[in-house]
């Protein structure tokens, strides 16, 4: 008789215990796509923040004899029209953009989990008033919404991530409510009940924790939505005022020279596609590895 | 007698889009200290009802009039914040399904700590040791390890134990235990009601138990409730309804046991037809379409329920001509 044990040490039945968030983040780790696109969106980021401080410009010295220079060893991203140093104001506009998109993910995040979750437990006349809200929000062509306030109140990079907080926190909320209806309905929620847990610990330590998941997986593609739409707005003229740069307002000032030196258009518009393209990617990533039927290893 | 549970009339009736289902009507029975009562009946018949009812965790559409006196206190009418401290620490309950009554995003230890932190001022670090006893206690071996781990690592007898350790942590003196072992293999069943019976004995509980195996109730429990259409039929002693059985319909519960030496060749008994809709309930006799003793009265008189023996109630208009059925 030959050794019939399996040759994969995967197959050995273990005693380890893994949580679903450990096999889940096995499940991440061997994702080969998200783990790539985490790696280079950690690299942006750092660059974003740090490569700047290396440079022997800051982002709004000017100097008039080096008006349109071409990217050089000096200059890697060359000047713009009176002369400021262009890598250093992408990266700073890169980290703006960034920051914004952050403060968008969490303030949208806050907003639209307490919102949803109050919405799918609680339901009949609040779940209606909350849901009739996100419908009107989400109606309403919002770029032109955003563009009235934003003229109002987005010239500052936190007013800016205020306003688009506004609007896009429907989309966490519509996800967490979807969410806490399915699992209000599970057994382990009557039990729970059945033990005398009350509406608030129901809903915070038994549902909630639930939700993170799919949470997760949105947060990531609002982070994509919000340095878009962010870049849209200032592009526009609408967003975070210059002198600060952020991505959008960067290419709406070079956009004239698309002719004569493009790079000055495409740097900039170059790396918001990659970040939105390495964001999804790790969204799809997430998604896989939290899908409890997920069977890839 | 000392009555723990005193249930007299207990209705619950829902409203639906398509009108008023009255699935509970008129219910009594009482339970006294340390014995296990058996509800038992086909699916629909109003058993789950019941108990959710005592509980109180019917969602909203659901109606409950009469009264429910546990431990002096009105179940039925006792406020929200009064049930939740009742809940889990007077009165536990256990559910059909073990694989899906627990949270799995927790360890089950936490989850049975859980229940000792919403009811008792302790440590979580007391809690946890609670809860590694409570798991010693219904049989779950190398329970300290056990409780650190997730519901998917265990199987469903395992799981069905941790839910009773969940259910007794804070010495409930009720037990409500609905189809406890339903979703369970047989051998698994056994095991599970050896553990049920322990854990009473141990520490004095009352059970409550709703089933629709008869088998089950026969080695368990001291006195059986039959339910159809959301009414009593009969109740009694243990050996009342197996061997002195008086009302029709439990009689046909009792032949649609399959018999373990098994019948060769012949088909399993079964009752023809199916409960009535509880939205147009027959006029008389709810059981009377169904049954093999069924005259021209049971179609347009309603039963009482009447006294044929100390504590041994049926509901059959024709119970005196009939006689004990066997």
């Amino acid at each position: 008789m030959t050794d019939s044990r399996p040759e994969n040490s995967e197959m050995v039945l273990t005693d380890e215990s893994l949580s679903f968030g450990q096999l889940a983040f096995r499940r991440f780790m061997r994702h080969k796509l998200a783990m790539t696109s985490l790696v280079l969106l950690i690299v942006m980021i750092s660059a974003f923040f740090f490569a700047g401080r290396l440079s022997n410009y800051t982002f709004d010295a000017v100097d008039v004899t080096k008006r349109l220079l071409s990217p050089s060893r000096e200059h890697p991203f060359g000047t713009d029209e009176i002369g400021r140093d262009l890598f250093v104001r992408t990266m700073l506009g890169g980290q703006y953009s960034v920051r914004v998109a952050l403060q968008v993910a969490l303030l949208a995040t806050a907003l639209g989990t307490v919102l949803g979750a109050i919405a799918g437990f609680w339901g009949r006349w609040v779940d209606i008033a909350i849901s009739q809200v996100i419908n009107l929000i989400l109606i309403v062509p919002s770029l032109i919404v955003l563009a009235v306030f934003a003229q109002r109140f987005g010239s500052s990079p936190l007013g800016l991530a205020v306003v688009l907080s506004a609007l896009l926190w429907t989309r966490i909320a519509r996800v967490v409510r979807g969410v806490v209806m399915q699992y209000k309905e599970l057994e382990f929620v009557l039990a729970a009940k059945a033990v005398g847990a009350s509406p608030a610990r129901i809903v915070g330590r038994h549902i909630l924790p639930n939700v993170v998941g799919s949470v997760l997986v949105e947060i990531t593609l609002l982070l994509g939505t919000a340095i878009v739409l962010e870049s849209t707005l200032s592009f526009l003229g609408l967003g975070v005022r210059p002198p600060i740069p952020t991505l959008g307002n960067l290419i709406q000032q070079s956009k004239g020279a698309i002719d004569d030196a493009p790079l000055r258009v495409l740097l900039p518009g170059f790396i918001v596609v990659l970040f939105v393209l390495f964001i999804n990617f790790l969204g799809d990533g997430l998604r896989d590895a939290l899908d409890p039927r997920s069977k890839r290893q | 007698m000392n009555a723990l549970l005193d249930v007299q009339n207990l209705s619950v009736s829902f409203r639906t889009e398509s009108g008023t289902v009255h699935a509970v009507k008129e219910v009594s029975f009482s339970a006294s200290k340390g014995e296990t009562l058996a509800m038992v009946g086909e699916t629909g018949c109003g058993k789950s009802v019941t108990a959710l009812a005592l509980m109180r965790l019917l969602d909203r559409s659901a109606t409950i009039k009469g009264s429910a006196i546990f431990e002096g206190m009105d179940l039925v009418s006792a406020s929200e914040k009064e049930m939740r401290a009742i809940r889990g620490a007077k009165i536990g309950m256990i559910f059909q399904d073990p694989m899906t009554a627990l949270n799995p995003v927790f360890t089950v230890g936490d989850q049975i700590a859980e229940v000792v932190l919403v009811h008792r001022e302790i440590t979580k670090k007391a809690a946890r040791s609670v809860a590694v006893d409570m798991m010693d206690l219904v049989g779950i071996p190398d329970a300290r390890r056990r409780a650190t781990q997730y519901p998917h690592e265990f199987s469903g007898g395992m799981r069905q134990r941790a839910m009773i350790a969940m259910a007794i942590a804070n010495s409930p003196s009720l037990l409500i235990a609905d189809e406890p072992t339903t979703a369970l293999d047989v051998t698994v069943q056994a095991q599970v009601m050896e553990v049920l019976r322990n854990v009473q004995t141990a520490i004095g509980l009352t059970v409550l138990l709703i089933t629709h195996d008869l088998g089950l109730v026969a080695g368990y429990a001291d006195r059986i409730q039959v339910m159809y259409a959301g009414q009593l039929v009969e109740s009694g002693e243990l050996n009342q309804i197996f061997y002195e059985t008086r009302n029709p319909y439990t009689r046909a519960l009792l032949d649609s046991i399959p018999s373990q030496l098994g019948d060769h060749g012949q088909d399993l008994h079964t009752i023809g037809g199916s409960p009535p809709s509880l939205l147009s309930p027959p006029r008389g006799c709810q059981f009377a379409p169904r049954c093999r003793y069924v005259v021209n009265q049971c179609i347009t008189d309603k039963p009482t329920l009447e006294s044929v023996s100390p504590g041994h109630l049926t509901r059959c208009l024709r119970v005196s001509e009939i006689g004990v059925l066997s």
